[in-house]
């Protein structure tokens, strides 16, 4: 009887434990780290996550003293997962899962992203950082 | 003699009376046409009618959005002649064709305004994300949804086109790749 019960109970935690981890909120701020190329550029950024409940949002902003039109790409844990065209010395890649739309495979979920890297046209590691 | 003198007197009357008479075919076409020389009242009625007719060679309000539904094989009208448009196919990789991924890609032109897109279609699951490359460098990414996406990016409507890119009539190679650097569709124009 009692190892029924105790079982019950198990099962009801573990499954507990995976909605929690399913659904784990989260909320980090890092600033990103200029390699020799951003430096050269005047380049700074920072990047958020930010999960809660179903709600997830990835976000990178950055300035850099570049021309209209300079384009970085972005990527989390090794895969690109989006662009950043630099208007006015400044952009931002604002990513979210609200109203239908999905994470790129590299962001999802936002909570695990580790490694952030920000690349210039030529594949020059411009900004980079961890969370 | 009196018929001689009957005989002339109608013949005198149809010489006189000839030029009067309407002829098939003649030119007299009455008032208006002919070459009666410049007239104020006709050059007023020309006017009143360029006035109410539309003025094909203005072409387009570069300030009015652009018709995107407009069918493809429309006939070419006066309005669309300003209009500069590239579209090429994009051929699938071998990596492509074993994720049905196809695609095509898209300059056009109209005075200032710049567009470049690239549409892309794959097997793949949501949040799969490619990365576009115009002429060696990278000009934007895009996610999957429902096995589709596109990049569009622009000079106009509070949008700057990436460097290489300006002008877009000067794109010539398109590729696309994954995230992981593979490439999966390319093509020339």
């Amino acid at each position: 009887m009692f190892g029924t019960r105790g079982t019950k109970i198990a099962a009801i935690g573990v499954g507990l434990l995976m909605t929690a981890s399913a659904w784990a909120d989260c909320r980090r701020k890092i600033s990103l780290i200029p390699s020799s190329v951003g430096i050269a550029t005047d380049s700074s950024g920072a990047a958020e996550v930010r999960a809660q409940g179903s709600q997830q949002r990835f976000k990178l902003s950055m300035d850099a003293r570049v021309a209209d039109g300079t384009l970085y790409v972005v990527r989390a844990n090794g895969m690109a997962v989006g662009t950043i065209t630099v208007t006015l010395g400044d952009g931002e890649l604002d990513l979210n899962n609200n109203n239908g739309k999905v994470l790129p495979a590299g962001l999802n979920p936002v909570c695990s992203v580790g490694q952030l890297s920000v690349t210039d046209a030529a594949g020059n590691s411009v900004l980079s950082g961890s969370f | 003699m009196r018929i001689t003198t009957w005989m002339l007197a109608l013949a005198l009357a149809l010489v006189l009376s000839g030029p009067a008479a309407p002829s098939p075919g003649g030119e007299n076409r009455g008032p208006g046409s002919g070459s009666q020389g410049p007239g104020k009242s006709d050059d007023k009625n020309d006017d009143k009618k360029d006035d109410q007719k539309p003025d094909d060679n203005r072409g387009p309000d570069p300030d009015k959005p652009e018709d995107n539904n407009r069918p493809d094989d429309r006939a070419p009208a006066a309005a669309d002649a300003a209009v500069e448009r590239r579209i090429v196919m994009l051929t699938a990789t071998p990596t492509g064709a074993a994720i049905d991924a196809s695609g095509k890609a898209e300059t056009r032109v109209r005075g200032a305004r710049q567009r470049f897109k690239v549409e892309v279609e794959a097997r793949l699951p949501d949040g799969v994300v490619f990365v576009v490359e115009v002429d060696g460098r990278p000009a934007g990414s895009i996610t999957l949804m429902a096995g589709e996406g596109e990049l569009e990016v622009k000079n106009f409507d509070g949008m700057v086109l990436p460097a290489g890119l300006d002008p877009v009539s000067t794109i010539r190679r398109v590729r696309v790749l994954s995230a992981l650097g593979v490439l999966v569709l390319e093509g020339s124009f």
